[in-house]
């Protein structure tokens, strides 16, 4: 390349470069302000940098460098690997819990097909045995091998009931193996569900009862009653109810009547019909979860009992415990239905005396007063005076109501005619319970009517002998006075009206049979007073109520 | 200190001003600083000592803040080089767009001044002066005129070959290119140089001086 010639461009561009550098002068020296400056720069720059290489940044520092999206992205991997971390975590304990349960499982469906099979068994010897005693099937042999069969059929259906409550009941603790203290689960279940039956509680507790030995243990009044009605609908709720509650209910101290396990099951025989489609056990709650019924271990008090054939009803039981009879429940499981399940009936001692401890002793024995448009109630045993006032239609109802009395009057007879009832209010303070009650109901001579279309009168007592004179009788066509009218209070043909201003007063008895004397008001006659019924319906407190139809006595 | 300094070899002393020694920094400034200067200088014709002053400050300025990004793939004077060529052009074009808007003239701070009360304010005219206009009507300034129109990366090969004086070589490494490609494309630029120097002449022929 030097060999080669240089181009005239070559040549002027050195010249030019020649005469620039003669141009330029001195060398340029840097100025000390230039010098100064630069050097501040330089001490900037790796003052900074000797610092930060004089200490390794430590690695949080690293971390911020990548700024806050890298930040929120290993937050996010952070939490997402937690997450993953605790799903695996809890996927390894329930693997480990179901390995475990499922050999509980295995263990208890071996016992419990043990344990049914051996009641089967027993039942159908029972069966026969309870059938030879009481001699009521000649044709004993093929039926009761029928009904062994069936027993078996239904001890299948058990075994899977059993399963099915050994699968609910693997999450609970285990039992223990001494028997567990009786408990009482049939009340709560009474308490909160419905499916107690209580018809026909006098015929299907009779049975129940001479069915066991002596009777001494089974009364009418603490009998179950075995209702066929809605059985079957919702089997799998007993099992439910069971689960939920059967270990925290301890049983009422007083109510231990042992049952004992020799039973004479010539007693068993029932006395008549038990209109029920279906066989029954009755299970005692005695504690535990295990059992031949597939409920609790304890007494299982097995009742079976078909329509077709009531002298078939039985009982027996599966173990020899000592039961408290209020503690039984009864199991009935469709024969025919293909619902494999139980259901809960009642115990009826319990129902009865959680009534009677529900309802208060009130109006037991109780007077009415009536003076004009007030009405006041006095009950007899407890001094509770309850006060309120007959009410008045509206007045389009009373002239509708007048119209129509009117009509009334002109179509029946005297004899017929009969007083319209007479509607009241009344509140009071009970003294017993200390609880305000509101009654609202109607007083009639219904039952008075009733009693002489039925033929068997209530009968009420003549009048006092003094009384004759105050009464007034009133004739058919009389017109009732504009201020009783006015009042509500309709006194027709046959009734009995008082003057205005008088006090009536009649000693009046509920339906339930209790013997009621009544005092009259204030020496009253009662004869002034013609309503022989009274119903209302009684508000006691905030949320009970009950209804109440009273009849009048001496 | 100085003269020790001034004994070291560029990479030692390169080593050093990354260190931050004050001194390896003043010998690397004593070294290079003329030299920059008088490159910096050619790059324009009508450039003054004052804006070749500044420029080299804004060189210099650059290159303590870049050092760390010289790999040392060329000599130190080359990228300098370099670094001054840009700035030059960062700087013209600044200076021209001042003037193109009116724009107010640069005026050296460290100017000595002759006035004892200070006043020293004393503004050049943009307009030729007698002897600029005499060095004009001379075709060889003509070619900074030409060589500043052409521009581009024609312009910096020309000026680091012809300016600087790097060899092939240099420039090749420097510009991170072939020898062959830097020998074909400086030749190419000249040519294009001269056509437009050629241009130029014709025209300053044809007009007559101002003086």
């Amino acid at each position: 390349m030097a060999a080669e010639p240089e181009k005239k461009i070559e040549e002027l561009l050195h010249a030019y470069s020649r005469k620039r550098r003669e141009d330029a002068g001195a060398p340029l020296e840097p100025h000390p302000a230039t010098r100064r400056m630069l050097q501040g720069e330089v001490a900037r720059q790796f003052k900074a940098g000797a610092a930060s290489s004089a200490s390794p940044r430590p690695w949080w520092k690293t971390l911020l460098l990548f700024g806050p999206k890298y930040a929120g992205a290993i937050g996010m991997f952070a939490i997402l690997a937690l997450g993953v971390w605790v799903i695996t975590q809890q996927d390894h304990d329930s693997r480990s819990a179901r390995e475990v349960v499922s050999q509980q499982t295995a263990a208890a469906d071996a016992d419990a097909s043990r344990s049914l099979e051996e009641s089967a068994k027993r039942s159908s010897e029972q069966l026969r045995e309870v059938d030879d005693l009481a001699g009521i099937r000649p044709a004993r042999p093929e039926s009761l091998n029928k009904k062994a069969e069936g027993t078996k059929g239904r001890a299948d259906v058990l075994e899977d009931q059993e399963k099915v409550q050994l699968r609910d009941a693997e999450n609970r603790p285990a039992p223990s193996a001494a028997p567990a203290r009786p408990e009482l689960k049939v009340a709560e279940q009474l308490g909160r569900e419905k499916q107690v039956m209580l018809q026909r509680q006098e015929e299907a507790g009779q049975k129940i009862a001479e069915a066991v030995a002596g009777g001494s243990v089974l009364s009418k009044d603490k009998s179950a009653v075995l209702a066929g009605e809605a059985v079957g609908v919702q089997e799998n709720r007993f099992y439910k109810l069971n689960d939920g509650k059967g270990d925290t209910i301890v049983p009422p101290p007083a109510v231990n009547q042992p049952i004992t396990a020799g039973l004479d099951f010539a007693a068993a025989k029932p006395t008549s019909d038990v209109q029920l489609g279906y066989s029954a056990r009755l299970v005692t709650n005695a504690g535990g979860t295990e059992g031949a019924a597939g409920f609790y271990r304890g007494v299982n008090l097995a009742v079976t009992a078909t329509t077709n054939a009531p002298s078939q009803a039985s009982l027996s039981f599966a173990d020899g415990f000592a039961v408290p009879m209020s503690e039984w429940s009864a199991v009935i499981e469709p024969t025919k239905n293909e619902i494999a399940g139980a259901r809960v009936l009642s115990n009826v001692t319990q129902e009865f005396e959680e009534r009677e401890r529900m309802t208060p002793a009130l109006l037991r024995k109780f007077s009415v007063e009536q003076n004009n448009g007030r009405i006041r109630i006095r009950d007899a045993e407890d001094g509770s005076v309850y006060d309120g006032e007959v009410l008045a239609a509206s007045e389009s109802n009373v002239a509708a109501k007048e119209a129509t009395d009117e009509l009334r009057r002109l179509r029946r007879s005297a004899a017929d005619a009969r007083s319209t009832p007479v509607t009241f209010r009344a509140s009071g303070v009970n003294q017993r319970s200390k609880q305000v009650v509101i009654i609202n109901g109607e007083l009639s001579d219904e039952q008075e009517r009733i009693a002489g279309v039925a033929g068997r009168l209530i009968t009420e007592t003549p009048a006092a002998p003094a009384a004759p004179a105050q009464t007034v009788t009133a004739p058919a066509t009389v017109t009732p006075p504009a201020d009783l009218a006015a009042a509500g209070q309709r006194a027709q043909a046959g009734a009995v009206r008082q003057p205005q201003g008088q006090t009536r007063a009649a000693p009046v008895t509920t339906t339930a049979g209790v013997a009621v004397t009544g005092t009259t008001a204030a020496g009253r006659s009662n004869q002034l007073f013609g309503a022989t019924t009274l119903r209302a319906r009684v508000q006691i407190g905030a949320t009970n109520e009950l209804n109440m139809r009273a009849i009048r006595t001496k | 200190m100085l003269q020790s300094m001034a004994e070291l070899g560029e990479a030692e002393l390169l080593a050093r001003c990354r260190k931050g020694e004050s001194d390896a920094w003043d010998a690397l400034f004593d070294r290079h600083y003329a030299a920059a200067g008088r490159f910096i200088f050619q790059l324009g014709y009508d450039l003054t000592r004052e804006d070749v002053d500044e420029i080299c400050q804004e060189v210099f300025l650059t290159v303590v803040k870049n050092l760390h990004t010289f790999q040392g793939n060329c000599q130190f004077q080359t990228w300098l080089f370099r670094i001054a060529a840009n700035k030059t052009r960062d700087y013209r074009q600044k200076q021209t767009a001042a003037k193109r808007g009116g724009g107010q003239v640069t005026l050296s701070l460290h100017q000595n001044s002759d006035d004892p009360d200070g006043f020293v304010i004393d503004p050049p005219s943009s307009a030729p002066g007698p002897d600029l206009s005499l060095i004009q009507s001379e075709n060889i300034l003509l070619v900074g005129e030409a060589l500043e129109q052409l521009g581009g990366p024609c312009q910096e090969i020309i000026e680091l070959r012809y300016f600087a004086d790097l060899s092939y070589e240099e420039i090749a490494r420097s510009l991170d290119l072939n020898m062959k490609t830097v020998s074909s494309r400086l030749s190419k630029c000249l040519d294009k140089l001269e056509a437009v120097a050629k241009a130029l002449i014709s025209r300053e022929k044809k007009s007559p001086t101002s003086v």
